[in-house]
């Protein structure tokens, strides 16, 4: 256990600039966003209450304040890109945290391997550090959002100020939908699934890195059969149709069953590669 | 005793090894030697489980390989095993904890020995400052064994005369040692043992003084017989 | 007694078993008056070091040395060279022989008489005492 928590500090630490650096582009930008947004809907007001003109962003049906919300739902594109930037940057880091000990002049995994603890503590420290990452991703963001509102109601005028729900903030923006789903059913399986692709992925690496040339083949091969297993069950057993075979509950049931042998499967692949075929 | 026995790799088609097998005693230097491509860091690696092997067995003391025996058996590669963006005595420390056998009064004294600087980046050091830190690495821990792989590849004269020293010294002294280099002539007076492979078998297996004593003939001399042949 | 600069000479002829080339060089030590009866000479692990030989080559060579009643050791002090006259004495003919062998053998194809032979010996050793001369004060 211990070696394991010294094993995920290492690669915590390892990613500490990079995760900086992600942290930051979001505030930099969402904040920079929402400023910019805010005045703009500001001037329009401006406009309206000085000159009677009406634009996209103030019409006659409008209640002539700005809410939070809206600031963002009209800056989106920008709160996206940020979003996208680090989901990118940790979907590449998938990859890169297993390859980057293998890369260079100092290939680090041979270190890893020889290191007198179960091998599977390798894997585990990695996902668990991935999943780190995720979660203080998630909580910056919310935190950011939460940030945002301060400044937003620093920058616009009281008497402006309409009124912002937590949902319509999430709301504002295609990403957030998503990535904070409001519901707890909807949570745990968007970041469930996240987390067995992680698995999925992972192994699949090990697999490339234990097999060589034919190995990349076997990966890929590997990530769509579980992706696969995991989407086509759910058309087969008709869970869009309005007649079929089974209930709803039941089809749900079943496919959380397969998502989880999925995952159970990736994991015991992974170790078994590691102990037994991985090859440097 | 490091026992490797009938020990078989193939890359897909290609037959690396075809059936090696040989000793590493304690308390003896032991060189395999080969040409390029023999498949001499292949056994290493094979022998330290960073690779498979498609047949055959390798015991030491008697038992498999496996995570336990890391602490018994230290391996020093041609390449630096630490990442680059670490300071040297981030790399110690990451030994220290990782390590329970791990000695900090040998690597001080060895850092001093090689004249390392414990404050420059691994990834900044010249080829022959790399390879004396990865000395560090592998004989500060209290081992039983130490396989080395090409420990004076690329290495400048008096840099290779600095680890050769390592040879004649007690940090030494009751290890089995199994390197392979191909430096072999200025390397023989130092090794009791050497393994020639060739075609992944082993050719001859013999003492060093012991051919001295009983035919005259130097390991190099050995060596053209059986390759030439 | 410093030893470092001085031991470290040997070039190793990889021919010949190395335990013998080190006996073979404190033999050549003894009888050139660089190591005296009775002096400490390093231990087993520190010759290894000095010499830039396996330990065990070196351990080797102590047991010959020992065998050979060329070297004395006490319980835990450090083992001297013998101070037997006699062994010191058939170390320095044994020396003396077996380069004379080699000279011999190298000489063989050449046609020349015993006293013709050691006339030209005479002549050359005097030759090179004077050269020698000056110095010969320093070398002990």
């Amino acid at each position: 256990m211990n070696r394991y928590l010294k094993l995920v500090h290492m690669e915590i630490h390892r990613f500490r600039y990079i995760l900086a650096a992600l942290l930051g582009l979001v505030a930099v930008v969402q904040w920079g966003a929402l400023v910019w947004s805010a005045r703009r809907m500001d001037a329009a007001l401006d406009e309206v209450e000085k000159f009677g003109r009406y634009t996209m962003y103030i019409n006659e049906l409008s209640d002539r304040k700005i809410s939070y919300a809206e600031a963002i739902y009209n800056a989106q594109q920008l709160y996206i890109l940020s979003v996208l930037a680090v989901i990118g940057t940790l979907c590449a880091y998938l990859l890169f945290v297993w390859y980057r000990d293998w890369l260079g002049r100092s290939t680090f995994i041979y270190r890893l391997l020889m290191l007198p603890s179960a091998r599977s503590s390798i894997y585990l420290s990695k996902l668990t550090a991935i999943v780190v990452f995720i979660i203080a991703s998630l909580a910056f963001q919310a935190l950011s959002l939460a940030i945002g509102g301060v400044i937003f109601e620093v920058l616009i005028r009281g008497d402006r100020q309409g009124e912002s729900y937590f949902v319509d903030i999430v709301n504002a923006t295609l990403v957030l939908q998503y990535l904070m789903p409001l519901r707890l059913g909807d949570f745990a399986l968007n970041y469930g699934l996240g987390i067995v692709a992680v698995l999925v992925v992972f192994t699949g690496i090990l697999i490339e890195r234990s097999y060589r040339w034919t190995g990349i083949a076997y990966a890929v091969g590997y990530v769509l059969i579980c992706a696969a297993a995991i989407v086509i069950p759910i058309n087969v057993m008709g869970m869009y149709r309005t007649s079929s075979y089974l209930y709803t509950a039941e089809i749900v049931g079943i496919e959380l069953a397969i998502i989880l042998f999925v995952a159970a499967v990736s994991i015991w692949l992974g170790f078994r590669l590691l102990r037994r075929k991985i090859s440097v | 005793m490091i026992e490797v026995i009938e020990a078989r790799k193939r890359y897909w088609r290609r037959s690396i090894l075809q059936g090696a097998s040989f000793t590493v005693e304690k308390g003896t230097v032991t060189c395999l030697i080969g040409l390029n491509g023999a498949g001499k860091s292949t056994l290493l690696k094979a022998i330290m489980g960073l690779t498979p092997l498609t047949s055959g067995r390798i015991l030491v003391d008697g038992e498999p390989i496996g995570p336990a025996m890391y602490e018994r058996v230290s391996f020093i590669p041609d390449h630096l095993t630490l990442p680059p963006s670490m300071k040297l005595w981030e790399g110690l420390r990451f030994m220290a904890e990782f390590y329970a056998n791990w000695n900090a009064e040998k690597a001080a004294e060895l850092m001093t020995f090689f004249r390392l600087s414990a404050s420059d980046r691994i990834g900044n050091l010249s080829k022959g400052t790399a390879a004396k830190f990865n000395l560090v690495t592998g004989l500060a821990l209290d081992t039983e064994y130490v396989l080395m792989d090409e420990p004076f590849s690329g290495i400048d004269m008096f840099s290779r005369e600095m680890i050769a020293d390592v040879f004649a010294s007690d940090l030494i002294e009751g290890r089995g040692v199994l390197l392979t280099t191909h430096e072999i002539g200025e390397m023989e007076h130092l090794i009791d043992k050497a393994v020639l492979l060739s075609d992944g078998v082993v050719v001859r297996e013999f003492n060093c003084e012991a051919m001295r004593v009983a035919e005259g003939k130097s390991v190099v001399d050995v060596m053209r017989e059986a390759y030439r042949a | 007694m410093k030893f470092d600069e001085t031991w470290t000479e040997l070039a190793y002829n990889n021919r010949d078993p190395v335990y013998l080339q080190v006996v073979r060089h404190f033999k050549e030590r003894i009888a050139a008056g660089k190591l005296e009866a009775g002096q400490a000479i390093p231990s087993r692990r520190e010759l290894g070091s000095l010499l830039r030989i396996n330990p065990n080559t070196a351990q080797r060579a102590y047991k010959e040395m020992e065998e050979q009643k060329l070297i004395t050791t006490e319980g835990n002090s450090p083992s001297r060279i013998t101070t037997n006259a006699d062994i010191l004495r058939s170390i320095r003919s044994e020396l003396l022989e077996s380069a004379i062998d080699v000279f011999l053998t190298s000489v063989k194809s050449i046609e020349i008489s015993a006293d013709e032979l050691s006339e030209l010996v005479k002549r050359k050793f005097e030759q090179r005492q004077d050269k020698r001369g000056p110095e010969k004060e320093g070398s002990a």
